[in-house]
Formats: structure tokens, sequence, C-alpha cells
């Protein structure tokens, strides 16, 4: 009998152990939003940033100041 | 007086061939201020003058960073010219009120006769040339000075409550007479920003063409295409993320760099001065 209860118990383990194990190592890297790569993170701001920059806001203008 | 019809742009295909002037090198610098002044306050408006000179500066240094490629220097030689069209109405305008005021206004014609000289000369510039950016430079700071020059010696004629209603009447008045050019300068721009969204699919490796058609027939706007970009982006793996991002990145420092070297090169070698003389 206690040996019946120590082997359910063993493979009890063994279950949670692997299901832990699994929840672990597949656990999404984009928490928060950043995207984790060996030079570092990247936030979405950082990413909208740069493609902010590539453009031109068509309502801009040249100023050259002002004559009164 | 000239006629406001014309100062519109002309409709001038092809190419103007560079009259390849090198202006000497004259000061801008104006701080005309009187005998009686303190040090303290010379000193103040030195420092003003030279930060309102930063300023200009490092706008420039931002706007030429896009003049490499031909569209980029062609939508900056309209901006300009739109600037300087915008301030050649207003002198014209202040002028005559002047003028029915019985005010000598010989040397304010003289000035806006320059401004209007700066203008031809931008108008003249190829913008596929190599010294467009060194051109646009140096007129830009020209028309800047013209402008300067104008408005101090309109400063030195009337009181401050006579130039706050002169400022109020030109302020109305430059509205419809520039549609034609912001209309041309906007359509360049959704052009030259279309280019850079296929730059962006070649670098992502996808494109989404109805996207940028919405963009291009003005169905969406910049900021709704910028938005659709950034979803886009958010949705690729880390990866492909990261190759994006540092090949943008790497690319605005590497305008910014050249800009900036730029920018060096035509101090060291003289900026357009003294508008007019060749050498």
């Amino acid at each position: 009998m206690n040996k019946k209860i120590l082997s359910v118990l063993f493979l009890l383990l063994i279950v949670v152990s692997a299901t832990v194990s699994y929840r672990v190592l597949n656990q999404p890297v984009a928490q928060n939003n950043q995207s984790n790569s060996s030079s570092g993170t990247i936030t979405q701001d950082e990413m909208a940033g740069e493609i902010n920059n590539i453009f031109i806001n068509e309502t801009q203008e040249i100023e050259i100041g002002e004559m009164v | 007086m000239i006629s406001i019809s014309s100062l519109t742009f002309a409709e001038e295909a092809g190419d103007h061939p560079d009259n390849d002037q090198n202006p000497h090198d004259n000061s801008g610098n104006d701080n005309e201020t009187g005998s009686s002044d303190d040090n303290n306050e010379n000193e103040t408006e030195d420092d003003v003058n030279e930060t309102d000179d930063d300023v200009f500066e490092n706008e420039t240094e931002d706007e030429i960073q896009i003049m490499n490629a031909s569209l980029g220097a062609e939508i900056r030689l309209l901006q300009l010219e739109k600037a300087i069209i915008k301030n050649i109405l207003k002198g014209e305008m202040t002028i005559a009120v002047l003028k029915s005021l019985e005010f000598n206004t010989t040397e304010l014609e003289s000035l806006l006769a320059d401004l209007k000289a700066v203008l031809e000369d931008v108008r003249a510039i190829n913008a596929s040339a190599n010294d467009s950016v060194a051109r646009f430079v140096a007129l830009k700071q020209e028309a800047r000075n013209a402008t300067k020059l104008f408005k101090e010696s309109l400063h030195s004629l009337l009181d401050d409550v006579t130039l706050r209603e002169i400022r109020e009447r030109v302020r109305e008045l430059v509205g419809d007479d520039l549609q034609n050019y912001t209309r041309r300068i906007q359509n360049r721009i959704r052009q030259f920003n279309s280019n850079q969204v296929y730059r962006l699919f070649g670098i992502i490796g996808e494109a989404n063409m109805s996207l940028l058609q919405d963009y291009l027939n003005g169905n969406i706007t910049l900021d709704q295409l910028r938005f659709q970009l950034s979803k886009t982006m958010n949705q690729m793996n880390h990866e492909r993320q990261h190759k994006v991002f540092s090949e943008l990145k790497e690319e605005r420092i590497r305008n910014k760099i050249h800009a900036k070297e730029s920018m060096d090169d035509l101090k060291h070698h003289g900026n357009g001065n003294g508008h007019g003389e060749s050498p």
C-alpha cells in the first residue's frame, strides 16, 4: 500500500515538473511589447520613432524669418 | 509694385543652367544697437542672435538630409521658394501701406528687390545637380538675411502700434496666393513618402500595395499610414524586427552624419552671402 502511494506521488511529481518546465520554456518572449535580441530590447516606441523618421510631414515649412 | 500673379510659380519643365556663383563671405551679423546700450544688453542680444543662428543651422542641417535624392531636393527648393514668396508678398503689402501713409519706402523697396533676386536664383537651381545642396544652403541664408534687414529697416521707421496693425493686415493676405505651392509641395512629399514605404517593404520583405495606394490617393493620412506600418512591424518575429530597426537606424545616422559633414564643408568653404556677385 505504501509503495503504491509513493509511486503515485512520484508520478505526480514528474507530471508537475514536466508541466512547469514546459510552461517556463515556452513562455512568450515578447512581453511588455518588447523584442529581445542579442543586442538589446526594442520598444514599440523606438520602432515607431524610426519609422516616423523616414517620412516628411506634409505640412512642414521652411522658416526664413518674418518681414514685419 | 509688381503684381502678385507674377510671383506665382511658373510651370517650367526642364533644367536651368546653373549659375555657378561663389558668393563671397559676408557677415550676416546685424546687431545694430544704439551706442548708449550697456555692454550687458549687447551680450544678451549677441546670445539671442547666436541661439537663433544655431536654430537656423540645425534646421537647415535637418532639411538637407533628404536632398541626396532629387525628389527630396525638389521638395526643399519648392519649400524655400514658397517661404520667400510669402515674405515678398508681405513685403509688398507693407510697402503699399507705408506709401499710402506717405512714408519714404526707397530702402525697403531695395531690400525687397534683393529678396526677389534670391527667389529667381532659387528657381534657377537644378534639383538634380551636385551643387543643389550648397546652393540651397547659401540661398536660404541670403533669404534669411534679406528678410532680417527688411524687418530691421521697417522697425526703425515705425512705432509698435503701426507695426502691429501692419502685421495683422499681412497675416490675412497670403493664404490663397500660395495654394498652388502648397498643393505642389504636398504632392511631392506624398510621392517621397511613398518611395520610403516601398523601401521599407523591401527591407521587411513583404508589401501591402493597397495601403500604399490608399496613401497616395489621399484616402488615408500619413499618421494612419505610420500606424499601419507600426502594426505590421509589431506582428513580425523578433529577428525581423531587429533587422528592420537596425537598418532604419543606421540609415538615419548615416544621413545625419552626411548632412553634418556637408554643413561643415560649406562653412569652411564659405556660405553664400553677397548675392549677385560672380567670382
